[in-house]
């Protein structure tokens, strides 16, 4: 078809042309000046939903690598709090060996247990270290104190049970404030040690005190029965200071006498306690204390013996002598001489006692072994120093060096955790460098989505400005024809 | 004689086409112009020879094709335009950067997970409550943008409206004036000018189609309804109906909304009615997501004082004695429980206890009753707001952890030895544990005395030793969580207590439904607000799901939200929802825009078009008036030699 061109068609023409060529320039100014591809989302639609999404990654990873930040100071701050701990340990240690050797001089010892004491204060310093105010081996109640003394000088723990967590990536999170109880209170119970000479020993069942204790083993009453040979009775008794003085235990039989009335009237003759040293009675003895060979202790009445009554004839004269025992402050029970037998103590602790060997009145002392905690540990090393029982050089020195164990293992504890956290912390150094992996490509996604290809731009406005000149130019030169420049 | 009026003819006849050539070079550039051409043809007044020459009409250069489809490209061209001024203001407010909503969400979840790097710490509390408040801004103020938007389109439609009325009552008018002269066989070309004009101007607000009926006049048809029968214009009016619905009607019948399809009319309808529309309920469905989701898992935590001893509820219903389920609650509970613990302050004693919610059957003030009956608990409806409110006894607490009660339940245990419970459950369904003993005797000396651990279904979940080897009071191994003790003593066969574990503390949805302990007030995106009372005691945030300063437990639930597909039938996260959003409007912008470009492109085209049969070419014209003017010269010379000719004759006279 043949158009005819028009003023207004050439006008018209000329506008929307240079209209465009201007809003083109007008696209290429804004990214060139905004650097970005994208400045609005009709720019790129689907580049602007992906530059969102790629946009929160990128934010994510940076809270990922604050956290990791941050729980790397944690656990830096913890690492090297435990080094601290496992220091006091090491010296403790030396202590402890210094002590062993120099048992017979109490002042030198003494100077030693106000070391260990100081260092049992810096453990308690230790475990209670805040960082940013939040207690390190609290567990996840970082605003308790977890370590307190109480008034009797022992350290409870009263921190959370579940460590504190914390979030690393999408999937993972690392503890970072450790259960304060698992780091400086961890136990393996093993079999209790009891020392003195009562005959108790640990029963069949399973201890749940903790640390040392005493066991009190009390005479309560004693009896006696016919003799074993001819059924005859002796005509002994307990003597008036039998209740209170006797510290013979056992079941009948456990324990006999040998009674051998030289007289023959019952006026006088010899006795011994379980094949002891034989003690000369007379019808008027009403308290005579016979010693057995383990230095059990018997008071007699002789006063009515059966005249001529002879062990050699008549066997011997069984005793039955009943007993309590009671644990560290706890309820005394009656001692019923069998495999296991269960004594709380004050705080409701339990130790099983085998009582069935029992046979003297005493005070024992029982170790509870493998459940000294860190505090415990020093706590006794410094009291074993001081020897407040009052032990003979040898028995101390035996004493420190039993200490020696319960340092090494709360120290290895300690160490574990040292050991935990460092594994924490490389794998956090791993976890790091893939965020920070991750995160380099994702910038470059959004800067490849939305950043502006200077260059191409460069280009692209040249070529644009190029186009302009032309389309003006191509307009004046229209418009300057008329067919009026050729008729006059 | 004819031969002067023959020359009188001709020199006429040029004179009129020299004033026709003038009019057309004068309006070269008048819009809406039509070039005029003159119809000549020969007179033959009853004279076989012919009487001269003589101009029949005065035709405009138009063609009928053309013009019709320049009104509806015009039509197309304008309602995409108006889409695009609109939704071009919407985009900017949308399009994602550091302040976006977007930004703004991922930010408020970093806040939280780095939160949880120090759930105590209050500065951090006040970040993650800043953020979030931010956020709620944020969505209130799109969504009052979009409002705005709105109000801007119906303003725009008012003007439309006075523009539609105004011209179709023109068109009427010059309907009735053109149909005089028609009558009077006249050709008015300059009302016929006009009238095209206005129907131009008028497809540019509504689509257009005229039927040409008799005398020249011409009805005019606008979305489907006629705006100009003959003489008579039919008034448009513009409404919003009660659901935010705006149409236009005729004046005399409001019922029936047309159909408009093209103009700026439909541009202001479909951006204000569709677009409009979809973003706020795409806002509102992000904002509901992630009230829903965090309210939730908020509702169910513990700040950092630990149980409420007061908590009242920001959402309230319509009526407190109706069933909540044909309440209006944005977030309608359903049948289900809710755990509710209550703790001894001086003790610690907690126990815990669950009330039934099912909400076809409860008012709010049953809620409140069934909560009340919860010992040392009260809940009463205000009656002023018609919300929940829950005060416990004095020297009591409550919360909604569902943590484990403080002692063992259902204890049916014959020997001496005393159980005890503690731990954080960590499975995921809500159950009772039972505990029973298996051979009696003496706990931590009897060997081969064992505890059993089942689950509801009675399935074995773990079997310990507590006989001998066992410490009496230490703590077994956890069972997803939970550590049960024995005390020492004698424990007897079938000795048995239980504790109910609970993973879901309000299967209900109640407390996100009635706003109870929530994060978030308001249930909208133009109602989106942080709960007031945590702005000022940011501790009452909810970390935790034991109450610990270290236990982020509750913030790490919070942050796997960020990656919950809960939007869009559970397909998308916020982040994918918002981007599709996003992407949406900028597709929808880019493709009015390269629509505008190709209507526009068309509109050219065809503009030039009409303009080669309608237009003016001043060249064209100039050689026109020559040759004119050489015709005045001709017919001016034969008058001349006419009158010569006349002269001789007249001289033979004399």
């Amino acid at each position: 078809m043949d158009l005819r061109l028009t003023l207004q068609t050439t006008v018209n023409r000329a506008l929307s042309s240079t209209r465009l060529q201007t809003d083109a320039l007008g696209k290429l100014q804004e990214q060139a000046s905004s650097g970005k591809r994208i400045n609005l989302p009709e720019d790129d639609p689907l580049g602007s939903a992906a530059v969102i999404n790629a946009r929160a990654q990128d934010t994510r990873l940076d809270s990922d690598l604050s956290n990791i930040q941050t729980a790397r100071t944690t656990l830096d701050v913890g690492v090297s709090t435990l080094q601290s701990a496992n220091q006091i340990f090491i010296k403790a240690r030396e202590l402890a060996i210094e002590g062993s050797s120099s048992a017979n001089d109490q002042t030198a010892l003494n100077a030693l247990a106000t070391e260990v004491d100081a260092l049992y204060k810096q453990l308690v310093e230790v475990a209670n270290t805040q960082h940013n105010g939040q207690y390190l081996f609290a567990g996840a109640r970082t605003n308790t104190v977890p370590f307190a003394t109480n008034a009797a000088g022992t350290v409870t723990y009263q921190g959370g049970d579940a460590r504190a967590e914390l979030p690393v990536s999408t999937s993972q999170t690392v503890s970072s404030f450790y259960v304060g109880s698992e780091v400086f209170q961890a136990r393996q119970r093993g079999t209790s040690v009891y020392t003195g000479s009562t005959g108790a020993a640990p029963g069949s069942g399973t201890d749940s005190t903790t640390g040392q204790g005493t066991l009190v083993i009390a005479h309560t009453a004693t009896t006696f029965g016919v003799s074993q040979t001819t059924s005859k009775n002796s005509g002994v008794a307990a003597g008036t200071g039998s209740a209170a003085g006797d510290t013979v235990l056992g079941p009948a039989g456990a324990n006999v006498l040998s009674l051998v009335d030289t007289s023959g009237t019952g006026a006088g003759g010899t006795v011994s306690l379980n094949g002891g040293p034989a003690v000369a009675f007379t019808s008027a003895d009403a308290n005579l204390k016979v010693t057995g060979p383990g230095g059990e202790i018997v008071y007699l009445n002789t006063q009515n013996i059966a005249a001529g009554f002879d062990s050699g004839v008549d066997g011997k004269v069984p005793l039955t002598a009943t007993g309590t025992a009671a644990a560290s402050g706890g309820a005394a029970v009656a001692l019923n001489f069998t495999g296991n037998q269960t004594v709380t103590d004050a705080n409701g602790g339990v130790t099983n006692v085998d009582t069935s060997n029992v046979r003297r009145a005493g005070t024992t002392s029982v170790s509870y072994t493998g459940t000294y905690d860190a505090f415990q540990a020093l706590a006794a090393l410094r009291d074993d120093l001081r020897n407040p029982r009052g032990l003979s050089g040898t028995d101390q020195a035996k004493t420190i060096s039993a200490r020696l164990g319960d340092l090494d293992r709360a120290r290895n504890n300690i160490l574990e955790v040292v050991g935990e956290q460092s594994a924490t912390l490389q794998n956090l150094d791993g976890l790091e460098s893939h965020a920070q992996d991750v995160q380099l490509s994702t910038k470059k996604l959004i800067t490849d989505k939305e950043s502006a290809d200077v260059a191409d731009i460069v280009v692209k406005l040249q070529s644009q400005q190029n186009q302009f000149r032309l389309t003006l130019a191509t307009s004046a030169k229209l418009f300057d024809q008329s067919l009026l420049d050729f008729i006059k | 004689m004819s031969a002067l009026s023959i020359g009188l003819s001709a020199v006429l006849t040029s004179q009129r086409q020299i004033d026709i050539t003038g009019q057309n070079i004068a309006n070269a550039s008048t819009p809406g112009y039509h070039r005029q051409t003159a119809t000549l043809a020969a007179r033959n007044f009853d004279n076989p020879l012919g009487a001269g020459v003589g101009i029949t009409d005065v035709t405009r250069g138009r063609s009928e094709l053309l013009e019709t489809a320049l009104v509806r490209n015009n039509s197309e061209t304008q309602s995409v335009t108006t889409q695009l001024d609109a939704l071009r203001q919407v985009e900017v407010f949308l399009a994602p950067g550091d302040g976006s909503i977007d930004g703004l969400v991922s930010k408020f979840f970093n806040g939280i997970q780095q939160l949880a790097s120090a759930p105590g710490d209050v500065a951090q509390r006040r970040v993650v409550l800043g953020t979030a408040s931010a956020l709620a801004d944020k969505l209130n103020a799109a969504t009052d943008e979009i409002r705005k938007v709105g109000e801007d389109l119906d303003a725009q439609a008012g003007n439309i409206l006075t523009n539609i009325n105004t011209y179709t009552k023109q068109i009427a008018d010059l309907n009735g004036q053109i149909e005089k002269a028609t009558v009077l066989h006249q050709t008015p070309n300059d009302l016929l000018d006009q009238r095209d004009q206005l129907v131009s101007k008028l497809s540019e607000l509504v689509d257009v189609r005229t039927v040409n009926v008799e005398f020249g006049k011409i009805n005019v048809i606008a979305a489907g309804t006629p705006l100009v029968v003959g003489t008579q214009q039919l008034p448009l009016q513009y409404q919003v109906s009660a659901t935010n619905q705006a149409n236009f009607v005729r004046a005399d019948n409001s019922t029936l909304a047309l159909n408009v399809t093209g103009g700026q009319a439909a541009g202001v309808l479909q951006v204000r009615n569709g677009d409009l529309q979809s973003l706020r309920n795409s806002l509102d469905a992000l904002s509901k997501g992630l009230v829903k989701g965090v309210d939730a898992l908020h509702a169910t935590g513990l700040g950092l004082t630990g149980p409420l001893t007061s908590a009242a509820g920001t959402r309230g219903v319509s009526d407190p004695t109706a069933k909540l389920a044909t309440t209006n609650l944005a977030f309608p509970p359903q049948a289900g429980d809710l755990y509710v613990s209550v703790t001894n302050t001086a003790t610690g004693a907690r126990t815990l206890t669950k009330v039934g919610i099912d909400p076809a059957t409860q008012s709010l003030n049953d809620v409140a009753t069934a909560l009340s009956a919860v010992p040392n608990l009260t809940a009463s409806v205000d009656p002023a707001t018609n919300t929940l409110k829950v005060i416990a006894a004095n020297g009591y607490a409550f919360d909604f952890a569902g943590r484990l009660p403080s002692a063992p339940e259902n204890v049916a245990v014959t020997g001496t030895s005393a159980p005890k419970i503690a731990g954080t459950y960590t499975g995921t369904t809500n159950d009772a544990y039972t505990f029973k003993v298996v051979g009696g005797g003496t706990v931590g000396q009897t060997p081969g005395l064992t505890l059993e651990v089942r689950d509801g279904a009675n399935n074995l979940l773990g079997s310990f030793n507590v006989g001998q080897g066992y410490e009496p009071g230490s703590a077994l191994p956890a069972v997803k969580g939970v550590v049960a003790r024995l005390r020492a003593g004698t424990a007897n066969a079938g000795d048995s207590f239980q504790t109910r574990v609970v993973a879901n503390s309000d299967t209900a949805g109640i407390l996100p439904a009635l706003g109870l302990n929530t994060f978030f007030a308001g249930d909208s995106a133009s109602t989106l607000a942080v709960r007031p009372d945590l702005l000022t005691h940011p501790e009452l945030l909810s970390a935790s799901r034991t109450g610990d300063s270290g236990d982020a437990s509750n913030l790490l639930r919070l942050g796997t939200l960020r990656d919950q597909r809960s939007l869009n039938n559970g397909t998308q996260t916020f982040g994918e929802f918002y981007g599709s959003v996003v992407s949406n409007i900028g597709v929808r912008v880019q493709t009015l825009s390269s629509e505008q470009d190709a209507k526009t492109a068309l509109g050219q085209n065809l503009s030039a078009q009409q303009q080669a049969v309608s237009g003016v070419d001043p060249n064209e014209e100039l050689v026109k008036l020559l040759q004119y003017q050489r015709s005045f010269q001709l017919a001016s010379r034969y008058v001349s030699v006419v009158n010569d000719t006349l002269n001789s004759l007249l001289q033979l006279v004399h």
